[in-house]
C-alpha cells in the first residue's frame, strides 16, 4: 500500500467517526423512547413499547412550553426581522467614519454570551418600567422581555444575512426608478424588498428557530414561565422519564422530513436552472453559426 | 463584611432550603428547570432574617395565575436594615438612582452629538437632511426609530445598566432612590475574597470555577478545532458536488435537534447504567460503572459537540476560497503534508480560524444548558454561579457582578483573538 493509499483510509476512519460521533448520540437516544425500561436507556433492553409517546402527550407543561414557544417566536420575527432590515440598510449609509463604530456596536450581540443578555435585559426593564411609570406588568411580563432579549442578538444574526445580500444590490435600479418619477416609498417596497425577499424568508426561519431552542437567554427572562426548551431542561436534568426521549424522536422525524424536502426542492431548482443553462449555451452557439453563416 | 449575602456561600454542597420562604414553598412544578439546583445550590439566606423583609414586590413578579414564581426565594438576601455596614466601601453617599444614571448617559451622548456636530465639516442636520432626502420621510423614520430603539434600548442601555448595577446594593424596591442606595465595590470584593471575616484569604470557591470555566473553554474549543479541520479542509478541497451537498446535509441534521435534546444524549450515553459504561463493564475493561457525569466527561464531549457547526463553516469558508494549485504547487515542490497545512492552508485560512474558534469559545464559557444538563454534582459552570444569585440567591447586583466579570473576559479573548490573528471584528462575527 503506497501512503497515498493509506492516506486515504485514515481519512475514510475519520469521517466515519466523525459522523458517528454525530448520529451515535441521537440515534441511541432515540431508541432509548421504544424501550419499556422506566429510565431512559437502551441497556438492558426491556422491550419495545410506545407507551412514553403517549405520556408526551399528556405532559401539559411541555404543550404549554411549546404554545409559549411559538408565540415567542412569532412576537420575535415581528421585532427583529425589521430591526435588522433597518440595520442593515443603515450600515450601507452611514459615513464611512462612523460604519466601523456602528458595525461593532450592532454586531456585538452576537459575541455577547446569552446569559448575560438575560441579565441585563430583565435588571434593564424592571427599572426603566418603574422609571417612565409604566404598569409593573407591563415591562417586567416575561413574553415581553423575552421578545426584547432573545431580539437583542436574533436582529444582529439576521442583519447579517441582510448585509450579504444588499452587497450585491444593484444601486442603479434604486436611481433608475427614482428618475423614472417613483416615490421613495415605492422604491423600497417595489424594488428593495422584492429584491431582498429570499433574505426576509431566510431570517424569518433563522429568528423564528434561534427563538425557539433558546434557553440561556430565556431562562432568565422567561422567570416563572417557561418555553418548550425551559420545560425540557427541566426534564433533562432530572432525565427520569423517557418521554424526552420520545419527544426527540418527533423532533428529528420532523427534521428529516424537511432536510429530505429542501433537498429534493433544491435539486429541482438546480436541475432547471441547469437546463437554462444548456437552452441559453445551445442558443448562443445556433447565433454564432447563424452569425457565422451571414457573414459568410 | 458582614452582608448577610455571604452568610452561608462557603459551602456549595449544602442543600439549603431556607425555612422562611415568603411565598408558599409547595413543590412548583413551573420552578423545577430553574431552580434545579439540586446538591449544590449557593442559597445565600440569611436563616435568622425575618421574613417580612422578604416581601419584594418588584422583584419576585406574581404572574396572573397565582403560582409562587422562581425568584420568590430572596429569603433574608434583601439587605437588612442593619446590612449596610459602614466599612463597605462607599463611593457615593446621597443616593444616586436609575433616573440619574439614565439622564446622565442620555446627556452624555447629546453632548457628544453636539461636539460632533460641530467639529465635522457636514453638519448633522445637513446631513440628516440628505438622510431624508435619500429615503424619503416615511422609510427615515422606520430606519431610524428600529436602529435607534434597539442600539439604545436593547443593547447600550442594558449593558450599561448591568455595570452600573453591579456597584449597587441588594435593596427593597423601597430602599431604591433612598439614603442606603449607594454604589459600593462589595459585588466585585465578594468574587475577589469572599465574605468578609471569612476562613479564606481569597474566594476560591467562585474564583475557582472562574477559572476551570475558561481553561475549560479553551480545551474544547482546540479540541473542536483539532476534531473539526480535516473534516472542512476535505469538504473544501477534496469533495464537490453531490458529495459534498450530503456531507452538508449530514452535519446539518443533528443541529436542527434542539441543543437541550443533544446534551441530554450524552447524558443517556454516559450515564451509570448508560451504553458507555455497560459496554466497559461487559468487556471487562472497567470492574464497576465510572462516573462519566461527575468527572465532567460527558459535559466536555457534549460541549464539544454542540458547537461543532459553528467551527466548521468558518473554517469550511476560508479553506474554500483557496486555490488547489497553491497546494499542487507546494506538493510538487517537495513540501511534506504536515508543511502543507502549516505553511499554507492554514495562514490562509486564517481568519475562519480566528472566527470559529472565538465563536465557540464565547458560546463555551457562556453556556448554561450543557453545564446544567451534565455537570456533575459537585462542580459548576460560572454561568450557573451566575443564574443562582439571579434565581435561587435573589441577589441581582451581586449576579450582575458576574456577570460583567464574565462579559470582561470575554471581550478581552476576542481582542486577543483580533491581535494574534490580525482580524477585524468583521471577519470574526461573519459567519
Amino acid at each position: 500500500m503506497t501512503s497515498n493509499q493509506i492516506r486515504a483510509w485514515v481519512m475514510r476512519g475519520y469521517i466515519a467517526l466523525f459522523f458517528l460521533y454525530l448520529f451515535g448520540p441521537l440515534l441511541i437516544m432515540s431508541a432509548s423512547a421504544f424501550n419499556q425500561s422506566s429510565y431512559p436507556t437502551i441497556t438492558p433492553w426491556e422491550g419495545f413499547t410506545v407507551e412514553w409517546f403517549h405520556e408526551l402527550a399528556q405532559n401539559d407543561r411541555l404543550v404549554s412550553g411549546f404554545v409559549n414557544s411559538v408565540w415567542i417566536g412569532l412576537g420575535v420575527v415581528a421585532l427583529s426581522v425589521p430591526t435588522a432590515l433597518a440595520g442593515a440598510i443603515m450600515l450601507m449609509q452611514v459615513s464611512d467614519r462612523v460604519r466601523p463604530w456602528y458595525y461593532t456596536i450592532v454586531v456585538s450581540p452576537v459575541l455577547v454570551p446569552g446569559v448575560i443578555i438575560g441579565i441585563s435585559t430583565v435588571i434593564f426593564w424592571e427599572r426603566f418600567g418603574s422609571l417612565v411609570g409604566l404598569e409593573y406588568e407591563t415591562t417586567n411580563n416575561p413574553f415581553f422581555l423575552t421578545i426584547v432579549g432573545q431580539s437583542t442578538f436574533i436582529s444582529a444574526y439576521c442583519m447579517l444575512v441582510f448585509i450579504a445580500r444588499l452587497q450585491r444590490f444593484d444601486k442603479t435600479q434604486e436611481e433608475a426608478a427614482l428618475d423614472l418619477g417613483a416615490t421613495h416609498t415605492q422604491v423600497f417596497w417595489k424594488i428593495l424588498i422584492p429584491f431582498l425577499r429570499p433574505a426576509i424568508l431566510s431570517s424569518i426561519v433563522l429568528a423564528f428557530l434561534t427563538s425557539f431552542e433558546n434557553y440561556n437567554t430565556t431562562v432568565f427572562t422567561m422567570v416563572a414561565r417557561g418555553t418548550l426548551t425551559t420545560e425540557l431542561a427541566g426534564l433533562a436534568r432530572f432525565g427520569v422519564n423517557p418521554s424526552i426521549s420520545a419527544l426527540a424522536v418527533v423532533i428529528m422525524g420532523l427534521t428529516l422530513i424537511f432536510a429530505v424536502i429542501y433537498e429534493i426542492k433544491k435539486r429541482r431548482e438546480e436541475a432547471v436552472v441547469e437546463a437554462s443553462v444548456k437552452r441559453a449555451a445551445m442558443k448562443r452557439r445556433q447565433d454564432t453559426a447563424a452569425a457565422a453563416h451571414g457573414a459568410a | 463584611m458582614s452582608d448577610p449575602t455571604g452568610s452561608s456561600i462557603g459551602m456549595l454542597a449544602q442543600v439549603q432550603i431556607t425555612p422562611s420562604l415568603p411565598t408558599p414553598s409547595k413543590p412548583e412544578p413551573q420552578a423545577a428547570p430553574a431552580t434545579s439546583t439540586g446538591g449544590f445550590s449557593i442559597n445565600p439566606s440569611l436563616p435568622g432574617s425575618t421574613p417580612t423583609q422578604q416581601v419584594n414586590p418588584t422583584r419576585t413578579p406574581q404572574l396572573p395565575g397565582g403560582s409562587p414564581s422562581i425568584t420568590p426565594s430572596l429569603p433574608g438576601t434583601t439587605t437588612a436594615p442593619t446590612a449596610t455596614p459602614p466599612e463597605t466601601p462607599v463611593v457615593e453617599e446621597s443616593g444616586i438612582g436609575f433616573s440619574e444614571v439614565f439622564i446622565a448617559i442620555i446627556a452624555v451622548a447629546l453632548i457628544m452629538l453636539f461636539v460632533r456636530r460641530r467639529s465635522g465639516r457636514l453638519s448633522a442636520d445637513m446631513r440628516l437632511t440628505k438622510f431624508v432626502r435619500r429615503n424619503g420621510v416615511a422609510i427615515s423614520i422606520y430606519l431610524l426609530t428600529f436602529t435607534t430603539g434597539w442600539i439604545i434600548f436593547m443593547i447600550a442601555l442594558p449593558q450599561l445598566y448591568m455595570f452600573d448595577f453591579s456597584f449597587r446594593h441588594n435593596l427593597l424596591p423601597m430602599e431604591i432612590g433612598g439614603p442606603k442606595d449607594v454604589y459600593t465595590l462589595k459585588n466585585y470584593n465578594y468574587l475577589l475574597f469572599g465574605r468578609e471575616g471569612g476562613d479564606e484569604l481569597l474566594n476560591w470557591l467562585h474564583l475557582e470555577v472562574f477559572f476551570k470555566t475558561i481553561i475549560a473553554s479553551v480545551i474544547v474549543t482546540v479540541l473542536n478545532f483539532l476534531l473539526c479541520y480535516p473534516l472542512a479542509f476535505f469538504m473544501a478541497q477534496m469533495v464537490k458536488g453531490r458529495g459534498q451537498r450530503l456531507l452538508f446535509l449530514c452535519l446539518l441534521l443533528p443541529f436542527w435537534v434542539n441543543e437541550i435534546l443533544r446534551a441530554f444524549a450524552f447524558k443517556l450515553i454516559f450515564a451509570e447504567l448508560g451504553l458507555v459504561n455497560t459496554l466497559l463493564v461487559g468487556l471487562g475493561i472497567l470492574d464497576q460503572p465510572y462516573d462519566f457525569l461527575g468527572a465532567n466527561v460527558a459535559l466536555y464531549t457534549g460541549l464539544t459537540y454542540a458547537y461543532i457547526l459553528l467551527m466548521i463553516f468558518p473554517l469550511y469558508n476560508a479553506i474554500e476560497s483557496l486555490d488547489h494549485n497553491q497546494i499542487e504547487a507546494a506538493r510538487d515542490m517537495g513540501a511534506s503534508w504536515l508543511k502543507i497545512h502549516l505553511r499554507v492552508v492554514m495562514p490562509h485560512a486564517k481568519p475562519g480560524i480566528a472566527s470559529g474558534c472565538t465563536m465557540v469559545f464565547m458560546l463555551t464559557a457562556g453556556a448554561l444548558a450543557a453545564p446544567n444538563i451534565l455537570g456533575g454534582p459537585s462542580s459548576l459552570w460560572f454561568t450557573q454561579i451566575i443564574y443562582q444569585w439571579y434565581n435561587t440567591g435573589g441577589n441581582w447586583p451581586q449576579g450582575a457582578a458576574y456577570a460583567f466579570v464574565l462579559l470582561l473576559s470575554c471581550i478581552i479573548f476576542v481582542r486577543i483573538m483580533m491581535r494574534v490573528f490580525k482580524v477585524s471584528l468583521g471577519d470574526i462575527a461573519q459567519r
